[in-house]
């Protein structure tokens, strides 16, 4: 299946007419994600469910067993209570989970190292216009990277290093946002790029039986068409050493914050460390 | 093989501000009758010698310029004239995008182009449109080619012409470069002007161009395999590393017999710089035959050059076999005489020896 992944709420009647094509489901109703893995892999294939509730914590969600085998990606605002939590750590390992905080407040950069360390997969995100401790995060990026001690992955560190083939690289796949893996959808299966062009009702795409190869190449050519205008003028990321697994990403607190050159910098040789040591990893003799 | 550097039209839609032929000439474009001549005489000189082949490079001017009409004649034209020997005869083209369009592109890939050359600026009022040289339109246009050749599947290469305003911004013009390359390689060039107008604000020295490369270089070498397709430095490490002696042709010592230069009214000269410098002439493609023009006597003074300089200035010279004395045209800019070495020499001087051998580890020893 090379169609992009489609991103939709919980339209049941648009997944029963759809046939073969994968689905990212949003949802901030986890009462659901049992209905929505069995409705979707009935004529589709469920990629991933999107849970994302910004007023809740990781310590007050009901992980439950039901759903296991279940692909979910859970966005919350904070880790919450560790106590809390550490009662469902035997059930939260079972599942099939990546559990995301957003880089601000820092104490989350902390909860995901505690997270991976405990072997959650995990994966920072960022929110429009809040501050990013650059030197927090890189923090982080280290220990995901450099650290020997066992730990589960992070994103968005483990796509670019996994991804990164000395070409540019967009980490915002590991968010769903990314225009040549992904495109949003209506219940009526129009499509559109951004959800944000969605949600105005900035269509005028594809309905999802039309997606194709064609589409995918147009796409990829827009993508690189928009990259280009970072360069119409020298600027903080056109000369910047990490924009090519960075694409501009956080230009709009460039000037006022601008630690992520460092850390987009520092990025590219930990990637280019992580794979060459992946390469040469000697294999052990068996026992 | 004989490279023909076809300025089919001087006129440019830019007013770069180092280019000659913006600022020397009332442009000429060639006519269509002229263009059958011309292919008339290249059948002359292919069926004179199975040897014999052509390497025709569009060149302007912005050849755009001349119109789609030119270029489809001139296809027209080959298979009437050429058309037995037209596997002898291939195509390249110098463009700066800014007016390419689909029916180019067509064109140029039925001539069996497969990848545009083309400059990049990013400094302002160095490259742009018009009497206040608008760079940022130039750059939206440009922008728009590439865009174009991207979605046509075409091939571009790019060259970054460096001048004066540009040396304080060496890091960052690097990672610029680099960053919107994106995979597609580039060279650095330095600004050529012809008589070196102390007046001029863009002429640089070797000197500078040698430390502006250093710059470079220094960030370039340790993360070389993320951009490995930057040249001179590549160029440079292939030579070194005797992988190959592959130089260009400023560099080469032997393009005595090799290029020609045809202009818009037929006139022929040695190159694009000997042209729009006005210093060497052969005469008409339409009163002599390009095989003669292709060994035309003064030709020979260009040949001698290179016993003159392995025994003379370049004598000992570590690095003879990767310059060769430098482009001729360069003596002659400062001598009017080709028999010096280039005004350049202390790129390779300064740059191999202070950036270069230090950084690597390499030495000059060249099979």
């Amino acid at each position: 299946m090379n169609n992009p992944i489609i991103i939709s709420d919980f339209y049941p009647e648009l997944l029963q007419s759809s046939s073969g094509n994968a689905f990212v489901i949003k949802t901030t109703n986890p009462e659901l994600f049992q209905d929505i893995y069995k409705l979707v892999n009935q004529n589709n294939k469920l990629h991933c469910i999107y849970f994302s509730d910004l007023s809740k914590s990781l310590s007050s969600i009901d992980f439950k067993p039901e759903w296991t085998g279940i692909p979910i990606s859970v966005f919350v605002r904070v880790l919450g209570e560790l106590k809390q939590l550490l009662p469902k750590l035997g059930i939260i390992r079972s599942l099939n989970l990546r559990l995301f905080l957003p880089a601000h407040p820092d104490e989350n950069l902390t909860s995901i190292k505690i997270l991976s360390s405990l072997g959650i997969p995990t994966g920072v995100f960022f929110i429009k216009g809040e501050k990013i401790n650059w030197s927090l995060l890189n923090d982080l990026m280290y220990y995901y990277f450099y650290t020997i001690n066992k730990h589960a992955d992070i994103e968005p560190f483990k796509y670019i290093a996994d991804h990164y083939h000395h070409t540019h690289i967009n980490f915002n796949a590991v968010y769903f946002n990314h225009p040549l893996k992904y495109i949003f959808c209506n219940k009526f299966g129009i499509t559109s790029l951004t959800e944000a062009n969605l949600n105005d009702g900035k269509n005028g795409d594809l309905h999802i039986s039309e997606l194709n190869e064609n589409w995918k190449n147009e796409k990829k050519l827009d993508f690189e068409r928009d990259l280009m205008l970072n360069f119409k003028h020298l600027n903080a990321c056109s000369v910047c050493p990490g924009w090519r697994i960075c694409l501009s990403a956080f230009k709009e607190q460039i000037e006022e914050n601008p630690g992520c050159t460092d850390f987009f910098t520092e990025m590219l040789d930990a990637c280019e460390f992580y794979n060459k040591t992946r390469q040469n990893k000697p294999e052990l003799c068996s026992l | 093989m004989l490279t023909v550097i076809f300025k089919e039209t001087e006129a440019c839609n830019s007013n770069c501000i180092y280019c000659d032929v913006v600022a020397k000439r009332k442009p000429r474009t060639m006519s269509i009758d002229m263009l059958e001549k011309v292919y008339v005489q290249f059948a002359g000189y292919l069926e004179k010698s199975e040897e014999n082949s052509l390497n025709i490079i569009w060149h302007g001017g912005e050849p755009c310029m001349a119109g789609i009409d030119f270029y489809k004649k001139a296809l027209q034209f080959q298979e009437k004239y050429c058309s037995k020997w037209k596997n002898r005869i291939r195509y390249a083209i110098q463009s700066n995008l800014t007016l390419m369009d689909k029916s180019f592109i067509d064109i140029f890939r039925q001539m069996g182009i497969n990848s545009i050359g083309t400059s990049f600026e990013i400094l302002p009022r160095i490259r742009g449109f018009g009497k206040s040289r608008d760079s940022e339109k130039y750059i939206d246009g440009f922008f728009k080619g590439i865009d174009l050749l991207n979605r046509n599947e075409m091939g571009w290469g790019f060259i970054y012409v460096a001048t004066r305003p540009a040396l304080q911004f060496a890091k960052e013009i690097f990672y610029h470069l680099a960053n919107l390359s994106l995979g597609h390689g580039f060279d650095i060039h330095p600004v050529v002007v012809f008589g070196s107008p102390a007046e001029n604000k863009i002429v640089i020295k070797s000197a500078d161009f040698a430390h502006f490369l250093g710059e470079i270089f220094k960030i370039w070498w340790p993360i070389r395999t993320r951009y490995p397709e930057v040249d001179p430095f590549r160029n440079y490490l292939r030579n070194y590393e005797n992988k190959e002696r592959s130089l260009s042709c400023g560099n080469c010592g032997d393009c005595a017999y090799t290029h020609i230069y045809l202009g818009p009214d037929g006139e022929t000269s040695h190159c694009g710089r000997t042209a729009d410098w006005d210093i060497i002439w052969y005469g008409s493609l339409f009163e002599n035959s390009l095989t003669d023009l292709a060994n035309h006597p003064d030709r020979m003074q260009l040949d001698q050059r290179i016993p003159i300089l392995k025994n003379g200035e370049c004598k000992e010279c570590e690095y003879w076999e990767i310059c060769r004395g430098g482009c001729p045209l360069d003596s002659w800019n400062v001598y009017k005489d080709f028999n010096h070495k280039t005004e350049w020499c202390d790129v390779n001087r300064i740059f191999l020896k202070e950036y270069f051998e230090p950084i690597t580890n390499l030495k000059p020893i060249f099979n």
